[in-house]
């Protein structure tokens, strides 16, 4: 088995970060970083909702490029099968056979109210691993550059699930966007990641 | 190739540093003048990138020449050339973030590398031109006397000087300390300067650098509130009122609404605006700012043209960093930080469990006040922050 250093280093890195700087720092890193990447990408305005699935399926969508095909699951609910970072845990537990120490910590701070997660509608229960750190604001953050009709969208992370099946769930955005924890709990079943969009008015 | 241009009446001088700088004409090429006036001509015919400019020449003086370039070449930066700055005002006029100043004698080194960074600076968020507090912070450190009219989108104020001290202000029908506050939160300024003052009474009763802090802090409120309404800021022609209705109570919620999360947020910022504003009365303290423990700003008042969200991101490493140390020799919950360096040191005190404290203080920081403040401080600060 060939393995991706960048994986490994990523991975190693965080713990380092967690280590010199503590989990509340390393997790505004992350996020920063995240944001700064969606501050890149060009604004996008698709005329319709269905225009906006279509550039899923054809894999232009912004957020898409960055996570992969999400499924919509019906009134603005996606689910998306395969986590982005499913690879670079495999890569390291194939030889270290344990993610780093440090990264429960490093979760449950992103798992803490903040401003910043409120301001993306992430974290709150929805992070089950570090890299839900990084995934989470990215997308959110993308759709700051995406319109719908013209209209603002904002993204909320309703549930996560981590490689070892285990769910975590944002029982404030759950409620926030009125999505019923069941039905999280079931797109949950058969994917890694479920987030409800809304379009800004 | 960027070029760049050096306004000096010695001629000598200015010899000397063009067959100096010649060993940099891979990186920039320099254009000479011997006066303002000189300087304008050259301007008017040549591209220019940068601006490096003594004060005092005969025929048409540096200051007279910035402000021309306020009116005419307001993205052209400037970097000045004097024998008088000390090193806190040096900090004081660079800080604000449009001016690079150049202390006579010149190392030729030295100058080399400060136009390589005025150049580079231009690609980057290093503001372009000259900006008004900057340009009255030049006027202090240089002891000037002189009246400056200020005009933006067809209005116009007036700041008096006299050997550096700022006198008086007025615009429409205030005077004083409000005209000076509502002359500084005008955007896109033009400036005139004369050597004239008529004035030899103290209209204005506080230092310079505190009315240019107050400023920017009543110019920040103004776009929050702004914001809050969903509107814009209000432009310079709103009426001088604008500035006191900031400090009238807020309407009453709508009737049978709840406060809005932002209302709840605003109303959740205002003790801690009032504790941060404290800080800033205290002698030498040119910001502070409240930063969540991810390095994310909550809030600041600063009088300095920095970064502000950069240096939350950066805070909240140095301070996790010291207390990682801290947890690594058993020293057990730090209760303080602080980082000195050649013009003033730099404070971080834990804020409740969620945020931090950061305070940038002059080299005439009075450390024994700052620190009272924060242990009378912090305490409410937190319970603010946690509310």
């Amino acid at each position: 088995m060939i393995l991706d250093i960048a994986h490994i280093s990523f991975l190693d890195m965080i713990k380092v970060m967690i280590t010199l700087t503590g989990a509340a720092s390393a997790k505004g890193t992350l996020i920063r970083n995240a944001i700064k990447t969606a501050e890149r990408i060009s604004e996008v305005d698709y005329p319709s909702f269905d225009a906006y699935l279509a550039a899923i399926e054809s894999a232009s969508n912004p957020i898409t490029i960055i996570e992969g095909k999400a499924t919509h699951q019906g009134n603005h609910l996606f689910g998306l099968k395969v986590c982005p970072f499913g690879q670079s845990i495999k890569s390291y537990t194939a030889v270290f056979e344990k993610l780093p120490d440090g990264f429960a910590d490093f979760t449950a701070e992103f798992n803490r109210p903040s401003n910043t997660t409120d301001q993306y509608g992430v974290g709150e229960g929805a992070g089950v691993s570090p890299f839900c750190a990084v995934h989470q604001p990215m997308r959110s953050a993308f759709a700051e550059k995406i319109r719908i009709g013209g209209k603002k969208i904002r993204v909320y992370q309703l549930g996560c699930k981590s490689g070892g099946g285990k769910k975590g769930f944002a029982e404030k955005w759950i409620q926030e966007t009125g999505v019923a924890r069941d039905v999280v709990d079931k797109v949950l079943e058969s994917h890694m990641c479920c987030y409800a969009l809304r379009v800004v008015e | 190739m960027k070029n760049v241009l050096i306004v000096d009446d010695e001629k000598s001088f200015l010899l000397s540093l063009e067959a100096g700088l010649r060993q940099y004409a891979s990186s920039f090429a320099v254009v000479t003048a011997s006066n303002g006036k000189e300087a304008v001509e050259v301007l008017k015919r040549s591209p220019i990138d940068l601006v490096v400019t003594d004060l005092n020449m005969p025929v048409m003086g540096g200051f007279e020449l910035l402000a021309l370039m306020t009116r005419s070449y307001p993205d052209i930066p400037v970097m000045i050339m004097t024998a008088y700055s000390t090193p806190a005002i040096k900090s004081r006029v660079e800080a604000l973030g449009s001016l690079r100043v150049q202390e006579k004698p010149i190392d030729l080194k030295d100058l080399a590398k400060n136009i390589g960074a005025s150049l580079s600076a231009m690609d980057s968020s290093y503001l372009k031109g000259i900006t008004l507090p900057t340009f009255l912070q030049l006027i202090e450190a240089e002891r000037k006397t002189c009246t400056l009219k200020i005009t933006s989108k067809g209005v116009k104020g007036f700041f008096c000087f006299r050997d550096g001290e700022l006198l008086d202000a007025a615009t429409g029908t205030e005077r004083g300390e409000a005209a000076a506050y509502t002359i500084l939160s005008w955007d896109d300024v033009a400036i005139e300067i004369n050597s004239i003052c008529k004035v030899t009474d103290n209209h204005i009763g506080k230092k310079l650098n505190h009315v240019v802090m107050e400023a920017f802090r009543i110019k920040d409120e103004r776009k929050r509130a702004a914001a809050t309404a969903g509107g814009g800021v209000p432009g310079n022609g709103a009426p001088a009122s604008s500035l006191a209705a900031l400090a009238a109570p807020s309407p009453a919620p709508a009737p049978g609404g709840g406060k809005s999360e932002s209302k709840r947020q605003e109303d959740r910022m205002v003790p801690i605006r009032a504790i941060l504003t404290e800080f800033t009365k205290l002698q030498g303290v040119s910001a502070v700012c409240l930063v969540g423990r991810d390095g994310f700003l909550l809030d600041s008042i600063s009088n300095r043209g920095f970064d502000s969200e950069m240096i939350g991101a950066i805070a909240s490493s140095g301070y996790g960093a010291s207390e990682s140390m801290g947890k690594q020799l058993g020293k057990g919950a730090m209760t303080m930080s602080m980082s000195e360096f050649e013009l003033g040191p730099v404070m971080f005190s834990p804020v409740g469990e969620d945020s931090l404290l950061v305070i940038i203080a002059e080299k005439d920081a009075n450390l024994g006040m700052i620190r009272l403040k924060l242990k009378k401080e912090v305490q409410a600060l937190a319970t603010a922050t946690s509310a």
